[in-house]
């Protein structure tokens, strides 16, 4: 069964939250690795490492790196789970 | 140089350091007044950076990376810095096996490309790999001796 977007949306939130010291960070669809403060390449690997963990997925080769925003990001979550 | 013997456990032959800058003068400087030689720098339109290969006697190789005139891979890495080692290339003969070896020991490893050519290693293969809590690896795939890719 697949997971609800808004729970993932939820567990997302806490695992951004967490990588970037910002409690107040509100993720949506359209977010982007512009808007965040310090979601530099390196950032984005620990990001996807950390999902990987929380969420018992793994990512194929390229997937991450082709992520254009947080919609897209959550939707791949969301296409493993 | 000898060719490196391979680790036993994850059948990898160390090749080079991978150095990103913003622009590659004082690398070159640097390196060069330390008896590094090298080939000609060439532009990877697949990875969107400018590279050369600087190889030493008795010192580990070393890639030098800059960005070209579009948006490339290492921009956001160089935003806060002027320089940066990133990465560390082997040479893998069997990829496969190796991945299977790394995840054997509960290490845990991102594929962050499709395998593609490298001009810089005349067209044969490279992957890039994230080791948690390690960094970023290059593997050159196939069984290939050093001598053949520059050193």
């Amino acid at each position: 069964m697949k997971m609800e977007m808004t729970d993932l949306y939820a567990r997302l939130t806490g695992i951004f939250q967490d990588a970037f010291d910002d409690d107040t960070l509100v993720l949506t669809p359209e977010l982007t690795a512009q808007d965040v403060d310090g979601w530099d390449s390196i950032a984005h690997i620990r990001l996807a490492l950390t999902v990987e963990k929380a969420f018992g997925i793994k990512f194929s080769a390229g997937e991450v790196g082709k992520l254009k925003n947080v919609g897209e990001f959550a939707s791949l979550i969301q296409s493993k789970v | 140089m000898s060719a490196p013997s391979l680790d036993k456990r994850f059948g990898l032959a160390f090749h080079h350091f991978g150095l990103a800058v913003h622009a590659p003068d004082a690398a070159f400087t640097y390196l060069d007044a330390l008896g590094y030689r090298g080939g000609e720098p060439m532009f990877d339109p697949l990875q969107g950076v400018n590279l050369v290969m600087r190889y030493h006697e008795s010192m580990p190789a070393v890639e030098v990376i800059w960005p070209g005139d579009e948006p490339s891979p290492i921009d956001n890495m160089l935003k806060r810095r002027d320089s940066l080692i990133y990465h560390i290339c082997y040479t893998a003969p069997d990829v496969p096996g190796t991945l299977a070896a790394m995840a054997e020991t509960g290490l845990q490893l991102l594929a962050l490309v499709e395998p593609r050519p490298a001009i810089l290693f005349g067209g044969r293969e490279v992957s890039f790999h994230h080791v948690a809590n390690f960094g970023l690896i290059e593997f050159i795939h196939g069984d290939v001796p050093p001598m053949d890719l520059g050193s």
